[in-house]
């Protein structure tokens, strides 16, 4: 390269980087808005996505002027730079945080450290049910508004199982016989995608209200109060039950090959009768599936008593407000929005979940609606992890179902290593 | 023969007189003045400001028990190195990345190698076959990722093929299965960066003085005596830039496996890179994480230079 | 070595099927992005109803226009940066024989070895104070100094192995150290630029995690980053996806294409150095 071209080059450079340093420098504070008062900045996880565009629109129809910047990224991503602006102070005004702990973006570790704004003189802070109210707080105050309740249990493709002239169980007996009729009409009983880490924990946290929770509501005070371990607790049915599934054939051949949307896709199709998912999962086979093909979310037994069985069923879609929010008194209105009846109802609709404060007006999807009956009847606990004092312990359950499944483990070390994530505290 | 490789090869023999000795300093600035020192500043700049400075203070995280969000932060001493020694995951990691390294190392470096040696040759298809084998290493790596954990499903498009010739007893469930997981990710990195290495080597091979060659050919050398001694010296620095991009990319290997297993089933195929990042971003244990990142810094340094120093220096400096 | 022989024949079968099982993934990708998405057949079998909806689909809900813009405004700033600024260190430090020169080089040298998560908050603080959160400015800076200890390792190798001759020749004519280089020296070394270019644009295109975490809420994204979202999304919709993946690749391979005798040849060239 000539020197005169390569002079002109820099120059080039120089100018064409300063120049856009000076366009960029309006939107530079990360999140976009600069606290005008008028553009609210909103982070959350993908999955919110269509939730978010319906009340987005919403809240900006009510409140003309204002604009509203939404970002949505994967969890992975979601919590790696949301952690880093946090920390760093450069956070959008509301952020998606998940309920309770657990979760290196759940309400109490963000809360602890000083990130989320005190929402307690909210009027909707009180109005939370006895299952949602404590995930929205940290040492009595609530940093965090709930906006849906979500449950686990396994949803049924009924157009195929009508076809296949099987009816859900009721009882964990029946469940085992309905995975060998299942097998013998060439089908799947429980589609089961453990590729995807999180979906590891579904059986166990639908398992587990039956097993441990509902019969012992003070388990998870208890393991706080160092009185009770996973190890001797009913946790060890739940996990030998997961394996006997397996033994019995509940599952296709190659569950941890294949992924939670693999899972869904085989579920649509029909060539899997159901699989054992978040509610969110109805809308997305929904998507997938034939026109009119019905589906039903239904409780999984874990006993012989179809009496004794209940759901998990947890606050769901939760947001907070950046403690150095730059607009802090829009973020709050747009908050108090979710929590409107009119908000939280648009939001459940969308999402397909349930509204996170029960009421009238709201139109469940008939898949959800013994969900709806299980959460007005209390016979629902919340997921597992909203109470387990660190990340680690979660992350230790997906591993070792894995391991499980893989016939690399055994029940009660799976069970040990749970104990040593649960007590490195948080 | 192509342009393409008289040009090269006039470019090489351009280089070729060069004494291997790097002449005397006093020497060269008597021949062509001094070289301005401050030359280096533009370049020394933005890397201090943007590798070296941010890093030393990066590293000073490994020394306390920040959680990578709070506001409080304790200096702990080497107490994040201890939890390193008595990690069974970290020891399992290490071992994982090690494996991951080598086997990357060797086995990219030798299809690559023997692709090189296919395509240097006079057949017909040799340009449309250098491109073809070199696209794999333009794709993103988190694409390719993608691309195989999709070929690789159980009912997927490899099983689908080795259905098609009969081969059923070949078929695997190569994500799901725990023993085999951590070697289909080395062969989607094999698969993505063969072409690569086949491109560094080609350039090596077009050094090689086909005189010699055609006389040794006369004097009765075989294949493999003819590689040894006449190509294989030629292709010293070729081998060198190879170990040390397939060392430093196979023991930093992080999108692929994030993509295709993110370290499942359970820990099989977990990384260094990959607790790395789980610790400092998924478990908010941001100290203990940058802790590997030193341990792993430390490592590439030791085997990067071991390498280095084994096959002499010539392929970086020659 | 120089007739066509049958041993060559058999070599170039043996070739062109290497050739084709190496290109059969890349053959997946482009023939599932145009099959309709409702089209059943097996990945491996051709493509009979040809749709381009998937890349229409794919280019307007991934946003990738913008994301392709951002992308090579990025790339092209950056690898200019460091070209220029690795060239011009590497001249003293392969001419130079004294001990700073080398220890200089080892300095460059470990940012080999250094693994980003050390960087990664001190250096987002940094560019937090500087007010370039969100602004691709932010990424330009970040690459130029990234990548200047790959870049000088290859460019003070190369130059190295330049003969002295062309210089004195132009100190004799009376060209002081700054023409040496830019008309001597710079010119010599362009095969080794190609390389430096080609390695330093895959490097800079291909990158994910830096920029999801420097541009994050603005509506700027790099190609990864919004393919990695959309891919997120839509992971179930294979054919969407891979639409997508043919689309930010596209705009490398074309280049590659284009560019191949000069890269293989910059290769070549850049190694015999």
């Amino acid at each position: 390269m000539h020197k005169k071209s390569l002079l002109a080059l820099s120059v080039a450079v120089v100018a064409a980087v300063g120049l856009s340093a000076c366009n960029g420098g309006g939107s530079s504070a990360s999140g976009g808005g600069g606290g005008d008062g008028k553009t609210l900045t909103l982070a959350a996880t993908t999955n919110e996505k269509p939730a978010l565009d319906a009340v987005v629109a919403k809240f900006k129809e009510q409140n003309q002027g204002v604009d509203v910047k939404y970002t949505t990224s994967a969890l992975d991503q979601y919590q790696t730079t949301t952690r880093t602006q946090l920390s760093s102070g450069t956070a959008p005004d509301v952020v998606f945080v998940w309920p309770g702990d657990g979760n290196p973006m759940a309400t109490r570790v963000v809360a602890k450290g000083g990130f989320l704004e005190d929402l307690s003189s909210q009027s909707w802070a009180n109005s939370f049910p006895a299952g949602i109210k404590p995930v929205t707080q940290y040492n009595g105050k609530t940093y965090s508004a709930s906006v849906t309740f979500s449950g686990i249990g396994a949803v049924y493709n009924m157009t195929a199982m009508k076809a296949a002239g099987l009816t859900p169980p009721t009882t964990w007996s029946g469940l085992l016989q309905f995975c060998s009729q299942a097998k013998a009409k060439g089908k799947t009983a429980f589609e089961l995608g453990a590729q995807t880490n999180w979906v590891t924990q579904l059986i166990p946290y639908s398992l587990t209200p039956t097993l441990v929770y509902g019969p012992n509501p003070s388990f998870p005070q208890d393991m706080a109060d160092k009185k009770a371990t996973f190890s001797d607790s009913k946790w060890s049915d739940a996990l030998n039950k997961y394996l006997d599934m397996q033994k019995a054939g509940c599952f296709q051949a190659n569950p941890l090959g294949t992924d939670y949307n693999a899972s869904l896709t085989a579920v649509a199709k029909g060539e899997a009768l159901s699989v054992i998912q978040v509610n969110s999962a109805v809308a997305a086979i929904n998507q997938q599936a034939p026109q009119g093909t019905e589906l039903n979310m239904l409780p999984v037994p874990a006993t012989d008593n179809a009496s004794e069985t209940r759901m998990a069923g947890a606050a769901g879609s939760t947001y907070g407000v950046n403690a150095k929010a730059k607009n802090k008194d829009l973020a709050i209105k747009f908050v108090n929005f979710l929590e409107s009846p009119e908000g939280m109802n648009l939001y459940a609709q969308t999402n397909k979940a349930l509204p996170a404060v029960p009421n009238d007006s709201f139109k469940v999807d008939p898949a959800l609606a013994t969900l709806q009956q299980y959460q007005k009847d209390g016979k629902t606990d919340a997921f597992m992890d909203q109470n387990w004092p660190n990340a680690r312990v979660q992350q230790t359950l997906f591993q070792v179902v894995q391991d499980l499944l893989a016939g690399k483990t055994d029940v009660s070390s799976a069970l040990k290593q749970m104990d040593t994530a649960y007590s490195q505290g948080s | 023969m192509s342009s393409a490789d008289s040009q090269s090869l006039a470019v090489a023999e351009a280089a070729a007189p060069v004494p291997l000795a790097r002449p005397r300093g006093a020497r060269i600035s008597a021949r062509i003045g001094a070289v301005p020192w401050w030359f280096v500043l533009p370049a020394l700049a933005f890397y201090v400001f943007v590798v070296l400075w941010p890093s030393i203070e990066g590293a000073g995280f490994a020394f306390t028990n920040w959680d990578g969000l709070s506001a409080t932060k304790d200096f702990v001493g080497f107490a994040q190195f201890q939890r390193l020694l008595t990690d069974p995951a970290g020891v399992g990691a290490v071992v994982h990345t090690l494996l991951i390294a080598l086997s990357i190392t060797i086995v990219q470096n030798l299809v690559g190698l023997l692709l090189a040696l296919g395509v240097h040759t006079k057949i017909k298809s040799r340009n449309v076959l250098r491109v073809a084998l070199f696209t794999p290493a333009v794709i993103t790596p988190v694409a390719t990722g993608y691309l195989w954990k999709y070929l690789m499903t159980p009912d997927g498009a490899i099983n689908q093929i080795l259905g098609f010739f009969g081969l059923t007893a070949l078929q695997h469930d190569w994500l799901g299965d725990a023993n085999i997981a951590l070697w289909s990710i080395v062969a989607t990195v094999v698969w993505q960066f063969a072409g690569y290495s086949m491109v560094i080597f080609l350039a090596g091979l077009q050094g090689v003085p086909e005189d010699v060659l055609e006389a040794s050919r006369l004097d009765g050398a075989g294949p493999f005596r003819r590689f040894w001694y006449v190509v294989r010296p030629e292709l010293a620095p070729a081998i060198t830039i190879n170990l040390m991009l397939s060392i430093i990319g196979g023991l930093k290997l992080f999108d692929q496996v994030w993509v295709m297993t993110s370290g499942g089933p359970g820990t099989s195929t977990d990384t260094m890179s990959t607790l790395i990042y789980k610790n400092a971003f998924q478990f908010g244990d941001f100290s203990y994480g940058i802790a590997m990142a030193l341990v792993l810094a430390v490592f590439v340094a030791i085997l990067s230079s071991a390498q280095y120093k084994l096959l002499g220096r010539q392929g970086g400096s020659k | 070595m120089n007739r066509y022989t049958w041993r060559t024949f058999v070599l170039e079968a043996v070739m062109v099927l290497v050739g084709v099982v190496f290109f059969l993934p890349v053959y997946v990708l482009i023939n599932l992005a145009l099959k309709k998405p409702d089209d059943q057949s097996s990945p491996l079998a051709p493509v009979t109803s040809i749709t381009l909806q998937n890349f229409s689909d794919a280019w307007g809900q991934a946003n990738l226009g913008q994301a392709l813009l951002t992308s090579a405004f990025v790339t092209v700033f950056s690898v200019a940066i460091i070209v220029a600024i690795s060239a011009l260190a590497a001249y003293p430090l392969a001419r130079v024989t004294k001990r700073w020169s080398r220890w200089l080089f080892f300095v460059f040298m470990i940012g080999l070895l250094l693994p980003f998560q050390l960087a990664l908050i001190p250096l987002y603080t940094t560019i937090r104070d500087l007010g370039l959160l969100g602004n691709p400015v932010s990424l330009v800076l970040y690459y130029a100094g990234l990548q200047v200890p790959f870049s000088v390792f290859l460019y003070t190798g190369f130059i190295r192995a330049v003969p002295l001759d062309y210089e004195e020749a132009a100190s004799i004519d009376g060209a002081g150290p700054m023409r040496s280089f830019f008309s001597v020296i710079f010119p010599l070394v362009r095969p080794i630029t190609g390389t430096v270019v080609i390695l330093n644009v895959l490097h800079v295109w291909n990158d994910f995690l830096t920029p999801l975490l420097y541009l994050s809420g603005s509506s700027q994204q790099t190609v990864p980053v919004a393919l990695f979202s959309f891919v997120s999304q839509y992971v179930s919709q294979w054919n969407l996806v891979f639409a997508g993946l043919v689309i930010t690749i596209a705009p490398i391979l074309i280049a590659y294409f284009a560019m191949q005798k000069t890269i293989i040849k910059g290769f070549a060239s850049g190694l015999k150095g």
